[in-house]
């Protein structure tokens, strides 16, 4: 599974939005914005380009504004991969990637630096290994749309 | 004819079944916590309740087949105690299940074409419906493939199963509200526009609850093919929007109010413009095809010509055919009620003996399908007018005959403390004492319709905010006390009503109900003058008079 240093290259929203020239914004070297799932995204607009990634944190799998703001990302147009980190079931896995996310860090991962990446060409979303550490077992959801 | 599964439907609910499988068996082996198993068990219609594991099975728009109620007259003896409650939400509850069975018990509905998907939970809930739908000679067209092309997008949408709170759909056909529409999160009702287009009127933000509110109008007229872009909108602005850290706040009413109704709509709008069909999650399938699945056949009738009552009999019948029959827009065909509310029954209730009868009648006299009512009656929608009288035999053998269908007996109440870990007091036994004092079939029908409504605590599942007559039972330092509201109306003239006086205790109650009953009718200026227009000639002031004085 690949692993990711997330505090290179990364922005939180809150600090984009401070930015407040183009100019800045041209020259801020992030990559990657980190937006909380309760924030408002409404003025991003173009500047979604910037970023090759884009992660959401969730505080509880409970809250599911996660997944309507990884569907307006996508319906703005955003092109790079949707990352969810943070208190996320297994079972949670497809919608998110309905919704258009590429990966998912959740805190109740066993492979703590791992990602779960949501697999776009099957339409199920296989997590193996993590559960119970079974290389035989298998947690599959979701359908076939 | 009722909406039969695609092949995609029967994988969903097959697929549904395999997954709650496995999260029960999480759960059972430790690897769910509590919480966490609790928001998916939601998912599926399973609560803990007083008893045990309660289990709501969904039914769409209130449709089932006879095959269907076969399918839960088992499901009912083989992990149950033999008996179903019809719920105020037209689906059915199953209250004495063990956690373990709940996947098997979701497998058998899955063969029969049943789920209990979303019926309780954050999400959106069973798709309700004026239970006249397709039949009614006033309807503007029918909403039952609405409430289909709803439930379908609806079902397992990805965006919307973790909402802020549960979320309810409700349809009227019709301008005479049989569902209550305005009492709903979202409300939606067929009309037609000035240049004859039909489309739908959209109300928003209505409830009931600790906090009931009327719904307000967020659309004067939405084009069919904006539907569910439209709804996706409303969703997605109430998915970020709602409030999160108070349960009892969560519902989108209060978001409504925060807001304001135009800024609200406003935030919808701007939502909804950048929205298409194509863009849409959950894709149902076309309207046309769902369409071409309700087509209704007319059943033939059993006797070729019209059976008549024995002398005996007459009385009898011709208080049934008048209470519990209604005209459609079929000629020479009535819809059937069969009533639940019965003095040793509890209301909404029926055994599975009963329901395997229901099922074969149906069949025999009709075409297989019938409908749960939201005031917790079973109704066969059409029998051919030569029938009637040897259905009212065969139902008056199995004591389903009762013509007590919109009277002072046809309470609608909530399962109350006995069943529920939310009740605060009891309420079915508060209905059954109520109806035993109103026996005589004379004055039943000498009181015309009186609706009384009863809920065990705030939540409202016994509607009592919008009864004319609304009783709500409340935890006193211990004791069961009983607030009463008169004056609330469920049909398209949504009205919540208003408080009596302080709460009458649990002996009480039924008397004081009776009281206000006898009052009106010792006031009335004629047999015409029904109860809300007297209570609003003579005012509730008169009433509280009686009660308290």
């Amino acid at each position: 599974m690949p692993s990711f240093n997330f505090s290179e290259n990364t922005i939180a929203l809150d600090d984009w939005n401070q930015l407040d020239d183009t100019g800045k914004r041209n020259q801020a070297a992030a990559s990657i914005l980190v937006v909380a799932s309760h924030s408002g995204i409404e003025n991003l607009g173009s500047d979604l380009n910037k970023f090759e990634r884009i992660i959401i944190t969730s505080t509880d799998f409970n809250d599911g504004r996660i997944f309507s703001i990884g569907r307006q990302f996508r319906l703005l147009g955003f092109p790079g991969r949707l990352t969810a980190v943070g208190d996320i079931l297994p079972d949670q896995y497809f919608p998110l990637k309905s919704c258009g996310f590429d990966d998912v860090i959740s805190l109740d991962s066993d492979a703590i630096n791992g990602i779960v990446e949501l697999d776009h060409s099957s339409s199920l979303v296989t997590v193996g290994n993590q559960l119970n550490g079974d290389s035989e077992s298998r947690f599959s959801v979701g359908n076939n749309q | 004819m009722m909406y039969n599964y695609s092949i995609h439907d029967q994988q969903k609910v097959n697929q549904r079944v395999t997954e709650f499988r496995n999260q029960t068996s999480r759960f059972l082996a430790g690897e769910l916590n509590d919480a966490q198993f609790r928001s998916l068990r939601l998912m599926n219609g399973l609560y803990i309740q007083r008893q045990g594991p309660m289990l709501r099975v969904a039914i769409p728009y209130g449709e089932l087949s006879s095959n269907q109620l076969r399918g839960l007259a088992d499901i009912a003896d083989s992990y149950d105690k033999g008996y179903g409650h019809i719920t105020t939400r037209q689906n059915i509850q199953f209250n004495w299940l063990k956690l373990e069975q709940v996947p098997d018990v979701l497998g058998e509905l899955a063969s029969i074409q049943m789920h209990a998907i979303q019926t309780s939970g954050n999400c959106i809930r069973n798709i309700t419906c004026d239970h006249l739908a397709g039949i009614d000679s006033n309807e503007v067209e029918d909403p039952r493939p609405w409430c289909e092309l709803v439930r379908q997008w609806a079902t397992m949408h990805p965006e919307f199963i973790y909402l802020p709170r549960k979320f309810k759909i409700a349809f009227s056909g019709s301008a005479n509200d049989r569902a209550a529409i305005m009492a709903h999160d979202i409300g939606l009702r067929l009309v037609r526009n000035e240049i004859n287009e039909i489309g739908f009127e959209v109300y928003v933000g209505g409830g009931l609850g600790r906090t009931p509110v009327i719904a307000s109008k967020l659309k004067s007229f939405l084009p069919k093919s904006d539907l569910l872009t439209y709804l996706e909108a409303v969703l997605r602005v109430y998915n970020l929007n709602g409030r999160r850290d108070n349960k009892y706040k969560a519902r989108i009413k209060i978001l409504v109010r925060a807001m304001g109704i135009d800024a609200f709509r406003s935030e919808v709008e701007k939502v909804f413009l950048n929205l298409t069909p194509q863009s849409l999650l959950n894709k149902p399938i076309d309207i046309e095809d769902i369409k071409s699945r309700f087509k209704t056949g007319l059943p033939f009738p059993v006797n070729p010509t019209a059976r008549k009552p024995d002398v005996a009999e007459r009385e009898k019948y011709t208080r049934w055919l008048e209470k519990n029959t209604h005209a459609t827009k079929f000629r020479n065909y009535k819809s059937v009620f069969i009533s639940l509310k019965h003095h040793e029954r509890a209301p909404g209730d029926l055994s599975s003996t009963e329901m395997r009868f229901v099922a074969n009648i149906t069949e025999k006299y009709s075409s297989g399908v019938m409908r749960t009512t939201h005031t917790q009656n079973l109704m066969v929608p059409l029998v051919h007018e030569n029938d009637l009288v040897e259905l009212w035999r065969s139902l008056s053998g199995k004591d389903l005959s009762n013509a007590n269908i919109a009277t002072v007996q046809d309470i609608i109440c909530c399962p109350g403390i006995e069943y529920c870990s939310l009740g605060n007091t009891t309420s079915i036994p508060i209905a059954l004492e109520i109806q035993n004092r109103f026996n005589d079939r004379q004055e039943l029908e000498a009181l015309g319709d009186i609706q009384i409504k009863i809920s065990g605590c705030m939540n409202a599942c016994g509607h009592h905010h919008i009864g004319h007559i609304g009783i709500l039972g409340v935890d006193k330092k211990g004791e069961e006390w009983f607030q009463i509201t008169l004056g609330g109306r469920a049909d398209q003239n949504l009205k919540i009503g208003e408080r009596l006086g302080p709460a009458v205790d649990r002996d009480s109650i039924a008397g004081v109900v009776e009281l206000i009953i006898r009052h009106y009718l010792s006031h009335r200026l004629d047999k015409n003058e029904d109860f809300l227009s007297a209570l609003e000639r003579i005012g509730i002031d008169s009433f509280k008079e009686a009660v308290y004085a």
